[in-house]
This record gives C-alpha cells, structure tokens and sequence, in this order.
C-alpha cells in the first residue's frame, strides 16, 4: 500500500488551527482558581454548614468503598476528613475541605495536548479508511470509500465556526454510545471547527493507552460514583473556569447514555448551568469575548454498538438501571472495531446535525452572537441578568429556572434535528404490528414473548412501514423531525433488515415467507428513537410542541 | 416600586387603586394605547401587569413593546383557545420576557372599590418576580400571597372562572344550595385530576386561586363569569366571554391529556349551543353510579 493512496484521499480537508487558549494550565493552577471559589463560598457558611457539607462527602465516598477499591490516599484523606468532622474543629475542616478539592481537580484535570491532537487528526482519517476497507481491500485500491457518506455533518456549521471566535462555544450533543465522543472530535475536526474539551466518564480512562489519549486530546474527568457535594461543586467549578477561560467544550447534557435509545426529554441542570455562571462572570469582570454559547447536536445512527445491553438494562427487571456500565460491548476492542468496520460501510450509517446555536438562556442567536426575540428581531441579553446600570444581578434561584429553560430548548433542538433512519423506522412498525397481534401485552410482557409469539404476518409489518412512512413524511415537512428515508416501503424493509444483520447477532426483524419474526428487545431500543412525536399512541412530548 | 398596568380588562381599575395604595408608582395604559404613551407607561417600570383578558391577550402582545427586563404578571384567565398555550407561556414564547407570572384570586372590582379588604396570590418559578411583585401590592387593603406552583395557579384561576359560569347557570335554573355543593365539590375532583396530568399541584386548587374565587365570584351578582353563566340559561351568553372561552380551552385541555371534565365539558357544551342547560343537568345527574369520590 502505497503513502499515495493515502494522499489521494480527501482527507484532511482542513485542519483546524489550534488556539492558544488550548495551552490549559497546569493542575495545580486550575486547583487554585477552584480553591478560591470555595473558600469564597464557604466564608459565608456557619461552622455547622462546613460540617454538613464536608459529612456529605465523607458518607459518600465511604459508602463508595463498599464498591469500589479507593485509589492509594483517597480513604486516608476522607478519614482526615472525619476526623476534623469529629473534633468540631473549623480550621482542620477548612484544611480537609481544601485537600479534597485538591486531589479532586487532580483528577478532573485535562492535560490537552496540540501536539497530541495536530498528531491525532492527521491519522484518524487514515485510520478510518483503513478500518472500513479491511474487509474488502480491492475497495482501498478503488479509492470509492467515501467517509462523507458514512457520516454526514451537517446543520449550522458556519454559524458554530464564526461562534467559536467570538465567545466559547458548549456543544450539548445526544447520547447514545461510548463510540460518540471519539465520533464527535472526528465531526468537529470535519467541520473545520477547534478542539473542544469534554467531560468523558472515568470508566472510559481505565486503559491506560485510551486514557493518555483522551486527557490529551481535551478529555476530562467526571467521576459520576462520586455524589458528594464537594466533587459536583468542584466539577461545577472546573466547568466555569473552562468557560472563563475560553476553552469551547463539550458535555452530554444527558449524563450517560440513553438507556431506553430514546431521544433525551430530561437533562442534567448542573454543568449545564455553569455557562450562565461564566457569562454573568464574564460580564461582571467586562472581559473583552464574554460570551457563552451553547450548540444542541443531534447525532443519529443506523446502529448503537451497545444497543442490547443498554436495553436489557432499561428493561431490567428490579427497574434500576446502573448508571454505569463497565462490562458492554465497548469493553471487547474486538466487537467495538468489528462494528466500527460494519457501520461505516453503510451509506449514511450516521448523520451529526449541529442544531440551532443558542444563548445560555436557550434564546437563538445569528451568526453575529446576537441573541434574538421570538419575533426575530436582536435582543439586548444582558438585561436578563443585569440592572439597569448595567451591574450583573446575582440570583442563584432565577438562574435555575434559566438553566431549565435552556434545558428545554435543548430537548427541542433534539428532537427537531434528529434524523429518522430506515432502522428507527422499521423498528417502530414492527412494534406496533407485535403490539397489534397482542393487544392485551404491556411492554413488560411483549418484550418476554417466546419464539413463536413474535411472528406477525408480514402484510402487517409492511402496512406499518407505509403509514409510518406517511407520518414521519408530514413531520418532516412540518420541520418536527428530519428524515433520511427511502420512498419505497420494501426498500425501506431491505434497507434496515440488512443494516441490523450487518452486526446484531440477534435478528431485529427477520423475513420468513408470509411471516416477519421480531426480536422485541431491539425492535423496543430502535423504535423508541422515534418517540416523542405522538407516533406510537406515545404522548407528544411538552417540550417537544411547545 | 414602579409598576406598569396593561391592558382594559375588569381587573384594571382595582388593581391600580390597590398598587397605589401598596405605595407603588403606577403607570397604566390601554393595549391599543398611542406606542409613546405604551412606551412611557413601560418605560419606568420593573414590573409590568397585563390585565388584557386571556381571550385578547395574544393578539395584544406583539404591540406592547415588552423588553427582556420587564417581569410580567399576567391577570387575564387561559389556556389560549386557538394554542391551547396557558397565558404565562404565550408571554414568554411571544416575548422576550422570561421573568413570568400570574395574579389570581378574589379582586372583585366592586368590592375593592367600596373599600373591602381583598387578597390576592401571585405565581411565578421566578422568586424575584413573586418578591416583587407581592412587594408592589401587599399592603393593609390587600394581602398578597405567594406560590412557586404558576401552573397551578393558571389552572385554578381558569376553572374557576368555569365554575362560576356553571353556577351561575344552575341559580338562573332555580337550583338550590345543595347543587352549587355539587357543582364546587365536583368541579373540584375535575380541576385536581387535569391539574396531575399537566403537571401541577391538585392541592392549588383549594387555595385562593381556586376554591376562594369561586365562593367570591358565584356570591358577586355582577361578576362577569357568573354573569355569563346566567346568559346561558337565555340562550344569549357571548361565546367570546372569557369564562366560556377559557371552559373551551379546559375541555381542549382535558381532550390532549385524557382526563375526564364531564362537568366542564356540559357547560361547554351549553355555550356552544349542542346542548340546553336542561339537558346538560340531566346528563350529568344521569351518569353512572360511581364508587369512590373521585
């Protein structure tokens, strides 16, 4: 294989300059800018909030040692902890407090690298290639493997660009695999656009090899074991510092990944609250580039590589999912490259839409950064905040309601950017034909049928593709939805039976002659993408039509 | 504080003369007012009431030259009939305004104005709008309380105004007390199950949004709700009354969420003429037995 195939290959179209407020600072600067904020907060707390605050942590993290191991210091420093808790002693609270804060921006910190990343975006298209064509290397010599057509990024990518000069860009994407982040630093270096940090979750840095690599190429720490009040409020803390400090990132407003496959209706406030903290700073302190801007991004796919287990654990039997998942698909490399091999040969396998841009407050703005009314016209934001000379007005509670707004616009932007695939689709259609021939059966039961009680015939399945075809159709005219669906009810069939077969084990839909046999587990996990829009007798959700 | 009025609605006149006697500094101007005198009524204030009726208020808002500064209470009674939107919401959706609540309560205009003692209960997610605004009108004439529930409070303020229309409907029927019993008692099952299924409090409803407007406004003989539920028994009510108009968008309401309104519904049905107020007391004493209170 010559060096000049790779060089015919269209990649990389642009190579995005690094900025330089990307030179994060070292741990032990972020640490004392968190330490500051702090101490600034708890100068106001009684010696029995301090006692509160720092008893939340100590339970917490003892509680977390039943589970898991604590690392070499950590079990040390929350006995310290409780300790000074014990002999009411204010100055050694302090001290504790401060020795947790430490070690957790420790922990938190990213280490983002140019060098790492410029190193980074020049192979990962190569590497692509490579990845797809494997199976079939006659289609390298060709040259026809096209990762434009396997991923299409697209949406308001000029506006987010100019955005990202102006102010710092949040990216809120969808959550669905452990296979996003790398997909989305790969969108974000397509579309021209910076290096983002982001919040990636500890059990994603548990290789070593992994975890050099993505705390280099902008990935920081969210430990969510931790629930102490202490390490939220230092996460919270670093995520406004980022803002502050210009860096554009990147979190799942989400939290985790979609259980259930559907498209996230209900978010975490928290990081999402801290662009409004770092704006009204911003404004407080008049730094030059205040603002903050917050980008929804829709990512749709074909297939999840962790699709069965994410939904087995949503259907879970005791109703408790875990909130974290060491042992699902993304743990074998060998299933996590085999699907990455399989998806990517698929047309159009996965679409990445850069919503709407809009400001912390969940107002659109243009591509100037002007936050805009619902008639249109530019609003001056700042009054939202401000007084009428012009001085920030803090108000943790109103922020709140704020953030929840935000929240809901999100939620929006999610569902109207989300793209129906002939996967969803199907899916949809064969749960409703299951449902159709056991009307009695609530999800519960449909998803324990046996083997024989999940055919249906297939005139069923194919009406149901039609008239959801239909639906989806009007939708999207009506922009509730985006849509990448062939005409054709049988193309449609075809076109999603083979992209399930092309990696689940387990058949989604599976023709026999006159007769479909449905898997019920995953059609459930792809049809619930396309819930929400009243499609499925499922109620349109609030946020959705409002 | 300095405070706006907007709008030519029943509540105008009795809430200006309670804000001035809170110590407010009040401004008030009609909706269809000269875009001068709208923008010097709204120029000095922190806190604007929109007094438009819920029927008029959405057509009104795109000229009231509302700023993202303004918080916004807004008096008149929803949801919107043609988008089922409750009236806090078209003015955050219509507006740039997000700091958003609601007034309700027993504020009859003729009672305030003979100089009775009146109270009143703000709403809003905001702190700083019920904050300010309870500031703006509490005073020894009125006492103003405050809830976080602005669902809620829309809700009951609506379906009171629904309730008095059906008993002002069941008096001109002759009725006795044991019906209006039936009718606050039933009417209020109804409002506690819409309210779990659109998100608010049930318990709201008993409060003065709730079950302290019916009481006032079915004893008031001048009330517009009540009025306009007499005029039904005629045959001659205005569908357009605000009472009737928020009833149709409860039964629209009720429709989207599956919730059962056979009461709301008959006097729905009475003022778009499908059924006489006779039949309509028929059908509902004509339902099936049931086990249990709600």
């Amino acid at each position: 294989m010559g060096f000049g195939l790779w060089r015919r290959a269209r990649y990389p179209r642009c190579m995005p300059s690094v900025p330089a407020i990307f030179n994060a600072p070292f741990a032990h600067e972020q640490a004392e800018k968190l330490l500051k904020r702090s101490r600034a907060r708890r100068a106001k707390l009684t010696d029995q909030a301090i006692s509160e605050l720092l008893s939340d942590t100590v339970y917490q993290e003892r509680r977390r040692y039943e589970s898991d191991r604590p690392e070499p210091g950590e079990a040390e420093r929350v006995e310290r902890a409780a300790t000074a808790i014990a002999h009411d002693d204010r100055p050694a609270m302090e001290r504790s407090l401060d020795e947790l804060i430490t070690a957790y921006t420790e922990e938190i910190h990213n280490r983002f690298s140019p060098r790492a990343y410029a190193a980074a975006t020049r192979v990962l298209p190569q590497a692509l290639t490579r990845l797809v064509t494997a199976t079939d290397p006659a289609r390298l010599l060709s040259g026809d493997f096209d990762p434009d057509r396997r991923i299409v990024v697209q949406g308001h990518i000029d506006m987010v660009r100019g955005l990202c000069e102006r102010g710092t860009v949040i990216l809120a994407p969808t959550h669905l695999s452990n296979l996003d982040s790398p997909l989305i630093g790969y969108c974000l270096f397509r579309a021209g656009l910076p290096p983002f940090a982001y919040g990636a979750g500890l059990n994603l840095f548990t290789n070593p090899v992994m975890a050099f690599w993505m705390s280099r190429l902008g990935a920081y720490t969210i430990d969510r074991r931790k629930n102490g009040l202490i390490y939220k409020e230092t996460l919270k803390d670093y995520s406004v510092e980022l803002f502050r400090g210009g860096f554009h990132s990147l979190f799942f407003p989400g939290g985790t990944r979609s259980r259930s496959g559907m498209v996230e209706k209900s978010l975490k406030k928290g990081l999402l609250g801290t662009g409004l903290q770092a704006w009204q700073e911003n404004l407080h302190d008049a730094r030059p580039n205040p603002d903050v801007f917050v980008v929804p991004m829709t990512l749709s796919t074909s297939l999840v590589l962790e699709a069965e287990t994410l939904i087995s654990d949503a259907l879970a039997a005791e109703g408790k999912s875990r909130y974290i998942i060491n042992d699902d698909e993304f743990s074998d490399a060998g299933t996590v490259f085999s699907f990455l091999r399989r998806v990517l040969n698929l047309d159009s396998a996965i679409y990445a839409t850069f919503s709407q841009p809009m400001d912390v407050l969940g107002n659109p703005v243009n591509a100037q950064g002007e936050s805009l009314g619902p008639d249109g016209a530019v609003i001056d934001r700042r009054r939202y905040v401000c007084d009428a000379s012009g001085q920030v007005e803090w108000d943790e509670q109103r922020d709140r309601v704020y953030t929840e707004r935000l929240a809901r616009a999100l939620v929006r932007a999610f569902h109207r950017d989300n793209v129906a695939l002939p996967t969803h689709l199907a899916a949809m259609a064969a749960w409703r034909a299951l449902k159709r021939r056991h009307p009695r059966l609530d999800t519960w039961r449909l998803v324990r049928l046996g083997r024989d009680e999940r055919l249906v015939p297939k005139s069923s399945l194919m009406e149901e593709i039609t008239s959801l075809r239909e639906q989806v159709g009007r939708l999207a005219v009506a922009g509730h939805i985006r849509a990448a669906l062939p005409e054709d009810a049988d193309d449609l069939l075809q076109g999603a039976i083979s992209r399930f077969d092309s990696y689940h084990t387990r058949r989604t839909i599976e023709l026999l002659e006159h007769e479909v046999r449905i898997d019920p587990e995953l059609a459930l996990y792809y049809r619930n993408r396309l819930v929400g829009y009243g499609l499925d007798g499922d109620a349109v959700a609030a946020e959705v039509s409002a | 504080m300095k405070v706006s009025v907007l709008g030519a609605g029943p509540l105008t006149a009795p809430l200006t003369q309670l804000l001035t006697l809170a110590g407010s500094e009040v401004r008030a101007a009609a909706p269809e007012a000269p875009a001068e005198e709208l923008a010097a009524a709204l120029g000095h204030a922190e806190l604007v009431f929109l007094t438009i009726p819920g029927p008029q208020l959405a057509a009104s808002l795109p000229g009231l030259g509302l700023r993202p500064e303004h918080r916004i209470v807004v008096c008149g009674r929803g949801p919107d009939e043609a988008t089922g939107l409750w009236l806090s919401e078209l003015v955050s959706l219509r507006t740039p305004c997000l700091r958003v609540g609601a007034l309700a309560g027993p504020l009859s205009p003729a009672e305030v104005e003979r100089g009775s003692p009146a109270a009143a209960i703000i709403a809003s997610p905001f702190q700083d709008v019920r904050v300010r605004a309870q500031a703006a009108l509490h005073s020894p004439r009125c006492r103003v309380y405050t809830s976080d529930d602005l669902r809620g409070v829309e809700l009951s303020a609506s379906a009171a105004r629904a309730l008095t229309a059906a008993i002002g409907m069941s008096d001109a029927m002759g009725m006795g007390a044991g019906v209006r019993g039936l009718l606050l008692s039933r009417g209020l099952a109804e409002v506690r199950r819409l309210g779990k299924a659109v998100g608010a409090n049930p318990d709201t409803f008993v409060g003065l949004a709730g079950v302290g407007e019916v009481v006032a406004a079915s004893a008031a003989a001048d009330d517009s709700a009540y009025l306009a539920g007499r005029a039904l028994l005629r045959g001659d009510a205005d569908p357009h009354e605000e009472a009737l108009a928020v009833t149709a968008a409860l039964v629209k309401l009720g429709e989207r969420n599956k919730v059962d309104l056979p009461l709301l519904e008959a006097v729905h049905e009475v003022a778009t003429g499908r059924l006489t107020a006779k039949e309509a007391l028929k059908g509902l004493m004509e339902r099936a037995a049931k086990l249990g209170g709600e």
